[in-house]
């Protein structure tokens, strides 16, 4: 266990960014194959005090200099769970801490089922300025097979109010590799998430932690995953797609319309800092990645008592080598790759000659280039970067 | 002082209870206290301790008051009970006149049982019975004592019951050793002959031999003679064990104990060979131990081939302790530099290895082991081949000579129709069938050594619930149709993979093991292609499908982490492989042509 002392915060730079990120570890119900921290039954009571909890940690923390937090990320779970007042509160909370500007980005996470019109305009009004919509699948079937409580023609009631709310800002996620999913159906999904025009789409693999109820059953033998060859082709094709619809695809899973790239992601894959607030949150600071404890009554109970929450630490990294480590394999998930100038200015490694014989390897395969300064992923790479991107770990 | 000496062996079928039987024989005589007592006492290694068999033999020495008031000098050898090491065991016989034969009380009597006692009977020494594990709810007390008399011809009312776990009946067994068990003959009036029955390199002491005196008498500072070299030393320090080393004046005739020199070179402490004063020497030497040769060869390869000189050290350290190791270097255009190894056996390899990893650490690739084939070629000359790598064009060669083995198999009578398929299955050769009880029969046959390396004896336990057991010896050469198997990746051959097998057989195990490389070998950003050959025909082909998919689809601020660590496992992972050509192959994948009928 780690003692990390929230409220201390060190802030040196004047222009440093620092992303903020809340969790809201609540669900109607868990899906099948989901291994966030969340509670899978929601009660308003329990809510109401987690909200409360989190604006005293929120409070508590002392910013010691100035620092400029250009994102808010309210994720889960299911964040649409909470009532227009309750997210008044919070971002009021935040913006009284953090002095947000107007241009912050402020994204919230929502399940097409509990995103009603009025809740729309409820958080629009609060400072809601991005909405990210756990879609999924347009396909009836594949929703039950992922545990999820919406149906396809929630999500397009959904979509049809955030546009009549003339929210332009929005995503979809959606999901490939879906037991039994065929190209025909995936093909569907991607034209039917296209035609509800959002600004941003994350097209996500399925990739099932062992301790999932989906996992479970597919080892049971209930159901069959798609082999390597067809997720693949899924990834690909879904790609093309996007990209034939206008879509820029700016990091291996996200595709935006342009300029609708989600800063606050960016943050995550440029390696710079975030706060994270709540149960379960992780943040990273000064080269420590640490978390709150993943339990919502504990997070409570201390806050009630007037403590900080409970921290671990998961990593900390003291040397430039393991940051640089890090900033590369986070910044190769980006399309446009890592500018190698930058990066030398910002950890004092030259890419091109520390990594020397790797970066032959891959571009000799073809999945790696480096152009115009700045050292990136081939499409061809992008889908089995794992096995290029390993080799960078210190 | 001679006739209060009893040298006696513990000898029994593995998991019999040998080296426990020896740990309460320490306790009753107080050679250790409770405090110094842990289990399989005499099993210094942590590799014996941990697979609970014995290895090495190691000698003890225990003071003994008996019944009859007078007290005695017990020196027990306790010996390995795998037929990889019955070459170890014939050593401790040699160096006594008695045998305590332990047969497990629920098991009753097994191969390896039978093989000891005749090992014992060549030697003339006397045979006690212990009937062990008496306290096991499955004991068949008076069943096994009735097979113990019929098959091995000991009177079933000298046989002792004992617990060797529970502590009961080691008194008894310790009466019957003063009584039944011969005191040495020899001596101590006449010339020096003293047998060197093993010998270890302590880095502060030089060579250290264990050794029995036949004849004569060997005190510090006498000047020694090795009989079979000539070569003389000076000698530092003598002692016994009893357990721990305690320097003694002499030993005499009849004495077992240890003997220092300033040896430098552990080959000048040859097993086997006899010491002799060199002011006074002996005629002749002792009979000694025939040379033991390896049975079996693989090569080692160190997995970072900066690793090569480490290896060749720790291979020098090891051969001081095991005279049975052999090794010279060789190179694989697949693996670098490493070196062919022979060992008495499949376990006797797996030990090796795993002693040089461990106590050396050292991260090695184990080819497939190989028997020694004799080729004789066209022009008459005979090649002995222990490589696949070494196998001569087809074209000059003549015909092809393959060790068999005498295999005894005892098993259940409900289970011989199984075993005697197995045989068959195995090439084996029917010689004998005899019942021992109703219920117990002694199988014999002749099979070919390479087929008990490669998975007999598993699928023997596997094919019989586990109640059928074996031992065999070394019979003769015979003629088979063999052929080389080459194995190509990418249309390059690995010589490290290829083997050497039956023509009857080569077509289902090229299929074989091309389907199990498939399976271990993984995804890689080309194709691979698997084939298997004999020549230049492929009997045999697969293909690892390149890799497509190999992502992590999701990286945001709360798992970076957990998704760092996959990736570090990842690189782990391609630190176990092995790069041929442009293919990673992991380090096990050279151990499958072993075992691929077993899945």
């Amino acid at each position: 266990m780690n003692s990390f002392q929230p409220g201390c915060y060190k802030v040196e730079d004047k222009a440093r960014k620092i992303g903020i990120y809340v969790h809201i570890p609540f669900c109607l119900r868990k899906c099948s194959y989901c291994d966030f921290y969340s509670l899978g039954s929601f009660e308003n009571g329990l809510l109401e005090q987690y909200v409360k909890a989190l604006i005293k940690e929120i409070e508590e923390i002392e910013l010691k200099e100035d620092a400029i937090f250009p994102t808010v990320y309210i994720g889960g779970g299911t964040p649409s769970l909470l009532s227009g007042s309750q997210m008044e509160l919070l971002l009021k909370t935040l913006n009284r801490k953090f002095n947000l500007r107007k241009d912050t980005e402020i994204t919230v996470e929502a399940n097409p089922a509990t995103l009603p019109e009025s809740r729309i305009s409820h958080f629009y009004n609060a400072g809601v300025n991005r909405f990210s919509l756990g879609v999924q699948s347009f396909d009836n079937f594949e929703l039950e097979v992922l545990g999820r409580t919406h149906t396809v023609k929630e999500v397009f009631e959904t979509v049809d109010a955030l546009h009549r709310s003339g929210i332009k800002n929005f995503n979809l996620d959606i999901i490939y590799g879906i037991p039994d999913q065929t190209v025909k159906k995936w093909e569907n999904n991607i034209k039917k998430a296209i035609e509800c025009n959002p600004s941003h789409i994350s097209m996500y693999l399925l990739q099932l932690d062992e301790s999932t109820p989906l996992a479970k059953r597919i080892t049971e033998g209930k159901f069959t995953l798609p082999d390597e060859e067809m997720v693949s082709d899924f990834y690909y094709i879904g790609t093309e797609y996007l990209e034939n619809s206008g879509f820029e695809h700016y990091e291996l899973s996200n595709f935006c319309r342009p300029g609708f790239v989600c800063r606050h992601n960016m943050i995550y894959w440029h390696a710079e800092e975030y706060i994270g607030l709540g149960a379960g949150a992780v943040s990273y600071l000064e080269g420590r990645r640490f978390v709150n404890i993943a339990s919502v009554y504990e997070y409570i109970r201390r806050l009630e008592k007037g403590l900080k929450p409970l921290q671990e630490e998961l990593e900390f990294m003291n040397t430039s080598e393991m940051l640089a480590a890090d900033a590369i394999i986070l910044g190769l998930r980006l399309c446009r790759g890592i500018n190698l100038l930058e990066f030398k200015m910002r950890f004092g490694i030259d890419i091109e000659k520390k990594y020397k014989t790797i970066i032959e390897k891959y571009e000799k395969e073809k999945l790696l280039e480096i152009k115009n300064g700045y050292i990136y992923l081939t499409k061809k790479g992008y889908f089995i970067s794992n096995d290029i991107l390993c080799r960078f770990i210190v | 002082m001679q006739e209060r000496i009893r040298n006696f062996s513990i000898i029994a079928h593995i998991d019999h209870g040998k080296s426990t039987l020896a740990d309460r024989l320490l306790e009753f005589t107080g050679a250790i206290t409770d405090r110094e007592m842990r289990e399989q006492f005499l099993d210094k290694m942590d590799l014996e301790r941990e697979k609970g068999i014995t290895i090495k033999l190691q000698p003890v020495r225990l003071n003994y008051k008996a019944k009859d008031g007078k007290e005695y000098i017990l020196n027990l050898i306790d010996t390995p009970g795998h037929v990889d090491f019955s070459y170890e065991v014939s050593r401790s016989l040699a160096a006594c006149e008695g045998a305590l034969l332990v047969v497990d009380a629920s098991q009753g009597i097994e191969a390896q049982t039978l093989a000891n006692v005749y090992m014992a009977m060549d030697l003339d020494l006397t045979i006690v019975g212990v009937l062990n594990k008496i306290d096991l709810p499955g004991a068949r007390i008076e069943e096994v004592k009735e097979e113990m008399e019929n098959v091995i011809g000991l009177d079933k009312d000298e046989i002792y019951p004992i617990s060797a776990k529970l502590g009961i009946g080691i008194e008894e067994v310790l009466e019957a050793i003063v009584k039944y068990i011969p005191a040495p003959k020899g001596s101590s009036a006449e010339p020096l002959k003293a047998l060197i029955f093993d010998s270890y390199f302590d880095p502060y002491k030089g060579a250290i031999s264990y050794i029995r005196v036949v004849t004569g008498e060997v005190r510090k500072g006498d000047v020694i003679r090795m009989m079979s070299t000539g070569k003389e030393f000076e000698v530092t320090e003598i002692g016994v064990l009893n357990p721990y080393m305690t320097e003694v004046s002499s030993l005499q005739a009849g004495e077992v104990g240890y003997l220092a020199a300033s040896i430098k070179n552990v080959s000048d402490t040859k097993v086997g060979d006899t010491i002799t004063r060199a002011d006074n020497p002996a005629d002749k030497p002792l009979p000694g131990y025939k040379v033991v040769k390896p049975m079996v060869y693989c090569g080692l390869y160190p997995l970072e081939n900066s690793d090569f000189e480490r290896l060749r050290d720790a291979l020098d350290k090891l051969k001081l302790n095991d005279a049975s190791l052999f090794y010279e270097p060789e190179s694989s255009d697949a693996l670098g530099f490493g070196f062919r190894c022979g060992f008495l056996g499949l376990l006797h390899m797996e030990i090796i290895k795993e002693r040089l990893e461990r106590e050396y650490d050292l991260s090695l690739l184990a080819t497939a082991p190989s028997v020694v084939y004799r080729v004789v070629l066209t022009d008459g000359s005979v090649a002995e081949v222990q490589n696949p790598k070494h196998w001569p064009m087809p074209q000059k060669i003549d015909r092809i000579l393959e060790p068999f083995v005498k295999a005894s198999i005892m098993v259940p009578s409900e289970y011989v129709g199984a075993v005697m398929e197995l045989c068959q299955e195995k090439r084996g050769k029917y010689i004998n069938m005899e019942y021992l009880s109703q219920q117990r029969i002694l199988l014999t046959y002749k099979l070919p050594l390479a087929e008990i390396l490669y998975d007999f004896f598993d699928l023997l336990k596997s094919r019989t619930r586990g109640y059928a057991s074996l031992d065999y010896e070394i019979s003769e050469y015979e003629e088979s149709d063999l052929v080389k198997l080459d194995i190509l990746l990418n249309g390059e051959v690995v010589d490290a993979l290829s083997f050497i097998v039956h023509r009857d057989n080569a077509y289902y195990r090229a299929r074989a093991i091309v389907q199990k490389l498939r399976k271990i070998i993984p995804r890689q950003l080309y194709e691979v292609v698997i084939q298997a050959a004999i020549g230049s025909k492929v009997i045999a082909r697969e293909t690892v499908k390149p890799l497509r998919k190999d992502v992590l689809a999701k990286c945001y601020g709360g798992d970076i982490t957990r998704k760092k660590k996959l990736l570090e496992k990842q690189k782990e992972g391609k630190k176990r492989m092995k790069q041929i050509g442009h293919v990673e192959v992991p380090k096990d994948a050279f151990m499958t042509v072993l075992n691929i009928e077993n899945e």
